[in-house]
């Protein structure tokens, strides 16, 4: 590589860092418990604006939003019980996480399992064939 | 050969037909806003500052009233889609029989400001939410986005996504009709 590309590269690796001044530096419960508590409780909350993301992992303005409601919210004493029902009354069912195993989702489960068994048997047959 | 097979891929290709069947199900265009499946809650008490007078307050009793509905709506300055309902916003403005709120989402005063100065102030009030903590306790989930409070002080719908004279006529005005006898 020549001596300019690589100055170029350097370049704009520092410039691609410029977005971040856009994150808002969260600052963590002061109590290691409260803390951990919340953590917990992000892992159960749905981000309504991604896929499949909880708010636990997602950047989203919304997920950062509820991430600091949550932190407030331990922080009023109240439980995880009563935090999850918060959410639950604004946001609908949906805002949980949830038992992704449920009578509705079954078939979810299900059905790739059974491609699966289906595939493999499939496939010991016609391995036998070649024998 | 084939009869080996057979069985086996009869039965993959049933369960595929009918997984696909149910993945493609005909479903309402958007049963995520569809009215009945939005459980209604009262709107929490709230108090922001206002955007556009000094040292005074948007409050939940700002917007409570008993004998009409009221719509909050939720802008930015950075939110695009923002823009395309905003003239039927204006329209709205000037129904007597509704009280548009607006509330500004994570926005420097400056620019959301300079956004109702060049394309008009089409709120009776705006409250200044900066930090995000009030959209929560509304059920907010981004923007643009329109609440629908009763005169009894109930949030009965949340509808995500821009506010169209469509949109209005098919999920917000059926739900006023009774206070509208």
């Amino acid at each position: 590589m020549s001596k300019y590309f690589r100055t170029l590269l350097f370049v704009m690796g520092c410039l691609i860092t410029l977005p971040l001044h856009a994150l808002t530096v969260e600052q963590p419960l002061s109590q290691a418990s409260q803390e951990e508590q919340a953590q917990h409780l992000f892992k159960d909350l749905r981000c309504m604006v991604c896929t499949g993301e909880s708010i636990h992992d997602s950047d989203a303005l919304l997920a950062q939003d509820m991430r600091r409601k949550v932190r407030d919210l331990i922080q009023e004493g109240k439980s995880s019980e009563e935090i999850r029902h918060y959410f639950v009354t604004r946001y609908g069912e949906q805002i949980l996480m949830g038992p992704p195993f449920s009578l509705s989702t079954v078939w979810l489960w299900v059905s790739p399992l059974l491609f699966i068994f289906i595939g493999s048997i499939i496939f010991v047959r016609s391995m036998k064939r070649r024998v | 050969m084939l009869k080996t097979y057979y069985l086996p891929l009869c039965i993959a290709i049933l369960l595929l037909v009918g997984l696909g069947g149910f993945l493609f199900r005909p479903v309402a265009p958007s049963s995520f806003s569809t009215p009945s499946l939005f459980k209604p809650f009262p709107l929490p008490a709230f108090t922001l500052p206002s955007l556009t007078e000094k040292n005074a307050y948007v409050t939940h009793t700002s917007i409570l009233h008993p004998d009409r509905y009221s719509l909050i709506n939720i802008f930015a300055s950075w939110c695009a889609a923002c823009r395309i309902e905003h003239p039927f916003l204006m329209e709205l403005a000037k129904d007597k029989n509704i009280a548009l709120y607006g509330i500004n989402w994570k926005d420097t005063r400056a620019n959301a400001e300079n956004l109702l100065q060049t394309a008009g102030d089409p709120y009776k009030a705006v409250g200044w939410d900066y930090e995000g903590k009030t959209v929560i306790d509304l059920g907010i989930t981004g923007a643009p986005e329109t609440l629908l409070v009763s005169p009894e002080g109930f949030i009965i719908y949340r509808y995500p996504g821009p506010l169209t004279p469509d949109v209005f006529t098919t999920f917000f005005l059926p739900l006023m009709e009774p206070h509208n006898e």
